[in-house]
């Protein structure tokens, strides 16, 4: 997380032309007229320059469209309690929302439903998925979702497809069980996952799964911004950076320490209690070396293949970008258990 | 972070514990390595008395 000691960082909103040979030829007609970024990129955020030249200092903080970006862990449909099929509606809006990193630092992120990872979605192994996407009319860019949990040109990516404020429906069955990554995947896909455009679709295997006392939903992904981790103003997005795989923060929920009692709070529970959470690795780039510093996973579906034996007893799990973890933890004891990728240097 | 609350279990966890001196076996095996607080004062008186 080292940061580049001299900064180009002027906002450059790219030609039409540019544009078009970044959607491609298939998404010409749905997106002209859109907005895309060159080498840094900002949304509605402050003011934008067009000239390419050194500038050491960020632009002030922008306003604020959100109060926080980070999704609430609790925040997540119950447990399936049915032996049957069903058809499923899932309507995610794509929003660019200003909000902080940490205080004094904000960034324009993109986002499914305003948060950070985008909602969890659940159904069930048959269910079939009738999904409604819409483009925020406040928009910049073009936007799409592709599901892991499909089989399908580009996990629907192809048939969702929209411009700013236009909408855009799929319907597809969920044959196989597990926890799926589902993201944004218009050209710049990188940067648009990097802006937070990610989230976890949990199909539960017909069986369903195991009862717990708690499920908890979290996403880690990498920012790539220009300016120093910490240094407050407005944080452009970087291309330069992320093509260094070189991330200003690794983020749990979308910002610093945000599911902590310095951020919106922590999830408290009993002990002799169990909990399974569902984890979303949305990189573009990083894997999430996964540990809960004070325990282990009792169970760990490394790559969230439901349909697998867990493994047992797992201090570390390797959650590849684009991949999703399912785990169980029990709690003997009272104290604090921290979810870190313990890729610790990361830790922002 | 998952706050968890509840009551001590020190049979699981006790993070100030009491030692029992008749402990049947060690966990680990001597390595014979001169350590700790006396070994460390001795290194160092002879490196000033040099």
């Amino acid at each position: 997380m080292t940061t580049a000691a001299t900064t180009t960082r002027p906002v450059s909103l790219a030609s039409r032309r540019q544009v078009l040979q970044g959607i491609g030829a298939a998404g010409l007609a749905s997106v002209a007229g859109c907005l895309a970024p060159s080498t840094t990129a900002s949304g509605p955020g402050p003011a934008a320059s067009v000239e390419a030249d050194p500038v050491p200092a960020l632009d002030p903080a922008g306003a604020l469209g959100a109060d926080r970006i980070a999704a609430d862990p609790t925040a997540i449909p119950a447990p399936i309690d049915r032996d049957h099929a069903e058809t499923v509606s899932v309507e995610l809006v794509t929003e660019e929302v200003v909000a902080e990193i940490e205080p004094g630092v904000t960034f324009t992120y993109m986002t499914f439903n305003g948060q950070i990872p985008g909602p969890l979605v659940r159904v069930r192994e048959g269910d079939t998925v009738e999904l409604t996407i819409h483009n925020h009319e406040d928009s910049t860019m073009a936007h799409n979702v592709d599901f892991h949990a499909t089989r399908g040109p580009g996990g629907g990516g192809e048939a969702t497809l929209v411009v700013p404020g236009e909408t855009a429906r799929l319907r597809f069955k969920a044959t196989y069980p597990g926890a799926f990554i589902y993201h944004c995947a218009v050209p710049n896909v990188d940067y648009h996952i990097a802006a937070g455009m990610y989230g976890v679709i949990l199909v539960e295997p017909e069986e369903g799964l195991p009862e717990v006392d708690h499920e908890l939903y979290f996403g880690q992904h990498e920012l790539y911004t220009v300016g120093d981790t910490g240094e407050e103003g407005h944080h452009d997005f970087s291309f330069d950076r992320m093509a260094d795989e070189d991330p200003t923060y690794v983020a749990l929920n979308g910002s610093k320490a945000a599911i902590t009692p310095d951020g919106h709070g922590s999830p408290t529970v009993a002990v002799g209690d169990t909990v399974r959470v569902i984890f979303g690795c949305g990189g573009p780039n990083l894997p999430s070396y996964l540990h809960p510093i004070g325990s282990v996973w009792d169970e760990a579906w490394a790559t969230g293949s439901l349909a697998s034996d867990p493994e047992l007893f797992v201090e570390t799990s390797t959650v590849a970008p684009g991949s999703a973890f399912v785990g169980t933890m029990s709690f003997p004891v009272p104290g604090d258990v921290k979810l870190v990728d313990h890729a610790l240097s990361r830790v922002a | 972070m998952i706050h968890v609350e509840g009551d001590e279990n020190p049979e699981i966890f006790d993070p100030d514990p009491e030692f029992d001196d008749d402990a049947s076996e060690s966990g680990i095996v001597d390595s014979g390595f001169d350590t700790g607080p006396e070994s460390a004062a001795g290194n160092e008186s002879a490196t000033l008395e040099d």
